[in-house]
């Protein structure tokens, strides 16, 4: 009797030290998590104007998934025009209300854009006008549709205008303000709609801070 | 002390015996098959094991997959699959190809459901302050 004893005693340290090895691992986790909170540095911030765009890799299995999809140069997953206001700064970008609280074109505080974004997945950039016109004028438009309301289009139908998803907000506060589509010659491939590389043509966009060259094992 | 002993010899075999049910119907084996279905983008099949809301996110998925255009299906490996679990709501985390990940899992009418986390945008994301009423049908210039 004294040896089943023993053995349930035994038994029960091996259970107890095992829950305690998962909880300190978890631990662990969370607290890796917390410090490896994505920012801007004070002069990257400094360097961004109103009506840059940023590019980013978010996280989760959609974002995952439209990088798999597009398999671009860089793994990029969606995008957002900034405002600036004096010191100010927020994003206006167009999301499902499938993966967000808020349907359609909103806003967010830049930091917080950042923090979801994938570390090292920021590449911030700047349109090219052929025309003179301030660069305001993308973050006004955006502004203009934020506070219409513009739903997220999850059709990703570009021929329907009533609806934006994250590129096709892009597209057309370009088209509306520069009279410039950038998406010109790609009419017959709706997935060049989707493409992120559109904005890294140096001919229409300039790169301002790119955080995937950081990355180690970067793609060629 | 020999009554004792037999109570808790019972209890271990009724336990082990009903933890044998239904093995498909486990937070682990229902994160597993989920993962396969999304990686052979078989959206539909994946929509029969989630919640109503995480269906319109499979269906906003299979939409821009239909855009994008036909790819091949890419195989994934999900290994570590271990889901930390309480009567109604489980929490998975396993790799992908390496990478550590989680999905979250509730219980409803007595099967697990995939139950994905909105991951789009922050706490902080804010509508328009301006809510005047607008034709949302309507194209936008």
């Amino acid at each position: 009797m004294k040896k089943i004893v023993i053995v349930f005693i035994i038994l029960l340290s091996v259970a107890a030290s095992l829950r305690l090895f998962l909880y300190a691992y978890e631990h662990r986790s969370m607290q890796e998590q917390s410090f490896y909170r994505y920012t801007l540095t004070e002069g990257e911030l400094k360097q961004i104007q109103d009506g840059d765009i940023i590019l980013r890799h978010g996280y989760g299995l959609v974002s995952d998934m439209i990088v798999e999809q597009l398999d671009e140069k860089y793994d990029i997953s969606h995008c957002a025009i900034v405002c600036k206001n004096d010191s100010q700064y927020m994003v206006i970008h167009s999301v499902s209300s499938t993966l967000s609280n808020v349907d359609g074109v909103q806003s967010q505080d830049i930091r917080s854009f950042i923090r979801d974004s994938q570390y090292n997945s920021v590449i911030v950039i700047r349109y090219k006008p052929k025309i003179n016109k301030p660069l305001s004028a993308i973050s006004r438009k955006a502004q203009d549709y934020l506070k219409r309301q513009v739903p997220f289009d999850n059709a990703f139908n570009i021929e329907d205008s009533s609806e934006f998803y994250c590129t096709e907000l892009l597209w057309k506060v370009i088209l509306n303000e520069y009279g410039d589509d950038i998406m010109e010659g790609k009419n017959n491939e709706r997935k060049d709609h989707l493409r992120f590389d559109t904005f890294l043509d140096t001919t229409k966009f300039d790169i301002i801070i790119n955080h995937h060259s950081r990355k180690k094992h970067a793609k060629s | 002390m020999k009554k004792l002993f037999s109570l808790v010899i019972a209890a271990i075999v009724v336990i082990a015996f009903a933890s044998c049910g239904d093995k498909g119907n486990t937070p682990e084996a229902v994160a597993t098959k989920y993962l396969n279905h999304l990686s052979k983008k078989e959206f539909d099949e994946a929509k029969k094991i989630a919640t109503e809301e995480t269906g319109q996110m499979l269906d906003m998925m299979k939409s821009f997959a239909g855009v994008g255009g036909a790819q091949e299906a890419k195989e994934v490996k999900i290994e570590n699959m271990k889901c930390e679990t309480t009567e109604e709501a489980s929490v998975c985390k396993y790799t992908n190809d390496g990478k550590e990940e989680s999905l979250n899992l509730v219980k409803k009418e007595g099967k697990w459901l995939v139950d994905q986390k909105k991951e789009g945008a922050g706490d902080e994301t804010m509508p328009a302050e301006d809510t005047t009423a607008v034709d949302t049908t309507a194209a936008v210039e």
